[in-house]
């Protein structure tokens, strides 16, 4: 009261002081004001306050709060319709080694990948806003949920926290996990991505065979025209010079030649021995066979000419033209019988490495939320802490005592 | 209500005996070494790079001059892999054979309150602390060269950790007191530990990379299940057959009850040095 009655009388005395005391007395108070405020905050900013804290913070998210999750799996296979060849690698590998299951595990790598690409989530939500909407945030955990208007990379990287696929080593089997805030959205997007690896083992395994198929088809086809381009070639050669065969069209001239070759000889005997009968060698006798030699050695002369030349009947050419012709025939023959049978391999291969999604365990409709994830969140939580007083005081104290 | 409250008065009480006597320790380690407190990172960090060079060689010679191929590459780094295991192996190691050699730090047991358990125990979290920092430093290196940070179940991790430190100290006890009986027996033990424990604890193999009829040779040690399960809770997608947290959990539990059991009959065989 004291202090009033004084504060009074200051006012009334100047209006200059007045202001000055009213100044000194709202600085005064909100210093009290803010002092008071520290002293509450200390009080507050202890470490084990600021803890438990934390931890209150956590467990109110996490097991009030936040929003339920529910979780689908599925389990197949990519399997093939025959098994492979070989056994396994190593007695000390374990059975990841067996050419099966790594085959198996191969692809569920691929799947793996395939499943979480950008395509496949344009593929399952091609509109952007729906896929929003699905799966917005909700009262009271707003923290959870894709926002509105969130961007491509947000959404892709949304959607691929919904899922996990996860290739086994011990068996090939690719365990699928889906999640989702409603037990009808973690079933869905489980069926729709067990569609989409059933579409990418059927369409991208398969369609390889066929096109191996359809290549070695191809090539069939090929051989078969190449082979009847040569055979219409040799014939055409061999309507065009009259023959059959140039070969043994040669091969009678040649006889002819050696038949007239030896009856030449015989001749030529002939009058040698009258020579040595007859004294005149211009006795008609001896002129007889002379001439028959003569007119046989220009006839012989005459057919060698006519066989070779290239004015006559030039077997020599045809018949290298003719051995051309027929070694193209031969080649596109064997290349047609090549081409078969790698056709019927490649089809043969292709059934036997024909490969299959084998559904193992097909994904149920969850009936109850997900508490996993509470539990890991909130113990994470202890864990910062324990990591925290455990890392945090080493470090510290070792930096103090060096 | 009245024992709930003087429970968590004596439990108050004990804790703050046993940070007090683990920073005590501290300090007291601070002043023996040139290097201060960072001793008890450096000794344990030149074996855990001795042990990764040598996996990481065994992986180059078997592979053929690649250090990729191995089955383990598809789910983590090397060192991450390694780090993990030594995570769980090299306290568990430390607080065993602490116990099993006996308590150096006496000096404490003059104040009446201060009791052996509780110096073990003391020890044991200095121990932890500067093991927990250097696998963190290890991660987090790794984590910050690589860009790939993965912890699938922390809460599994955290679990699998508390575990393995309850199991250790149980396990340390009742090796005190079995060596009791004969001090061949708790050399003869210490050094077996070392190359049992080291060999089948999972440090350089994934139990899944074993064939099936090799994997009972190694998986009765509880160390094996909780470093797989450390693994596996960094990465949900490593492969864990024939291991189980319930056998974990139960030979935890069961070492420590009757390491507690054989503590309060036999207090004094702590103090017994057994020195090789």
């Amino acid at each position: 009261m004291p202090e009033s009655n004084q504060r009074s009388n200051t006012f009334s005395n100047t209006p200059k002081k007045l202001s000055s005391s009213f100044k000194f007395a709202e600085s005064f108070e909100s210093n009290q004001l803010i002092t008071l405020w520290r002293e509450r905050l200390a009080s507050f900013a202890k470490p084990r306050i600021l803890i438990s804290a934390f931890l209150a913070t956590s467990a109110f998210y996490c097991f009030v709060i936040g929003r339920d999750r529910y979780t689908s799996v599925s389990e197949f296979v990519i399997q093939q319709a025959a098994p492979l060849d070989g056994s396994s690698a190593s007695v000390l590998a374990g059975a990841a080694s067996s050419p099966q299951v790594l085959t198996s595990l191969v692809d569920g790598q691929y799947l793996q990948v395939y499943l979480e690409s950008s395509d496949i989530k344009n593929r399952l939500f091609p509109d952007g806003k729906k896929f929003e909407q699905a799966y917005r945030p909700r009262l009271p955990d707003l923290w959870t949920g894709l926002d509105a208007n969130s961007s491509a990379p947000a959404q892709l990287d949304f959607y691929r926290k919904q899922l996990s696929v996860a290739p086994q080593p011990m068996s090939g089997a690719v365990i699928l996990t889906t999640s989702g805030f409603t037990p009808k959205q973690a079933f869905d997007l489980n069926a729709a991505l067990l569609k989409q690896s059933r579409r990418f083992v059927n369409e991208v395994n398969q369609s390889i065979n066929a096109d191996q198929n359809k290549f070695a088809k191809k090539e069939v086809q090929l051989a078969e025209l190449n082979l009847k381009a040569a055979s219409r070639k040799l014939e055409l050669f061999r309507k065009k010079h009259g023959n059959l065969s140039v070969e043994s069209e040669k091969a009678a001239t040649s006889s002819f030649i050696s038949g007239l070759e030896s009856q030449l000889v015989e001749l030529k005997v002939e009058e040698a021995a009258l020579r040595r009968q007859y004294r005149d060698p211009n006795a008609p006798e001896v002129s007889f066979v002379a001439d028959q030699v003569k007119e046989l050695q220009v006839q012989i002369r005459q057919e060698r000419d006519k066989s070779v030349s290239n004015d006559g009947r030039d077997l020599n050419t045809l018949v290298l033209e003719e051995a051309g012709l027929i070694s193209d025939v031969e080649f596109a023959t064997e290349t047609l019988q090549s081409a078969r049978l790698a056709s019927d391999n490649s089809r043969r291969e292709s059934q036997r490495q024909l490969k299959f999604v084998v559904v193992l365990s097909q994904p149920g409709l969850p009936v109850a939320p997900d508490q996993n994830w509470r539990w890991q969140a909130f113990l994470a939580s202890v864990g910062i802490i324990v990591v925290s007083w455990g890392v945090g005081g080493f470090i510290l104290n070792a930096m103090r005592k060096s | 209500m009245i024992f709930l409250r003087r429970f968590w008065a004596a439990m108050a009480r004990q804790i703050s005996t046993i940070l007090a006597l683990a920073a005590y320790e501290n300090d007291r380690k601070s002043t023996s070494s040139s290097v201060g407190s960072w001793e008890s990172l450096i000794n344990p960090l030149q074996i855990m790079l001795f042990f990764i060079g040598i996996r990481i060689g065994f992986r180059y010679l078997l592979s053929g001059g690649s250090l990729g191929g191995s089955a383990t590459s598809l789910y983590f780094n090397i060192v991450i892999f390694m780090a993990a295991g030594f995570t769980i192996y090299f306290p568990f190691r430390q607080l065993a054979i602490q116990a099993l050699s006996g308590l150096k730090l006496r000096s404490p047991l003059y104040y009446k309150r201060i009791e052996p358990l509780d110096i073990l125990l003391a020890l044991s979290i200095n121990n932890i602390r500067a093991l927990l920092t250097l696998t963190l430093g290890l991660m987090a290196l790794i984590w910050a060269l690589t860009w790939d940070f993965r912890m699938d179940s922390p809460g599994l991790a955290l679990c699998i950790y508390l575990l393995t430190v309850v199991m250790a100290i149980g396990f340390g006890i009742c090796l005190v007191f079995l060596g009791s009986y004969n001090k061949f027996i708790t050399r003869l033990i210490k050094r077996l530990i070392n190359r049992i424990l080291i060999f089948t604890s999972g440090l350089f193999f994934a139990t899944f990379e074993l064939p099936l009829y090799s994997r009972p040779f190694v998986t009765w040690n509880p160390l094996l299940h909780a470093v797989e399960l450390f693994r596996y809770s960094l990465n949900n997608e490593y492969p864990i057959p024939d291991i189980s947290l319930s056998y974990l959990i139960w030979c935890a539990l069961i070492l420590l009850g009757f390491s507690l059991i054989l503590y309060r009959t036999n207090e004094s065989l702590l103090l017994e040095s057994v020195d090789d």
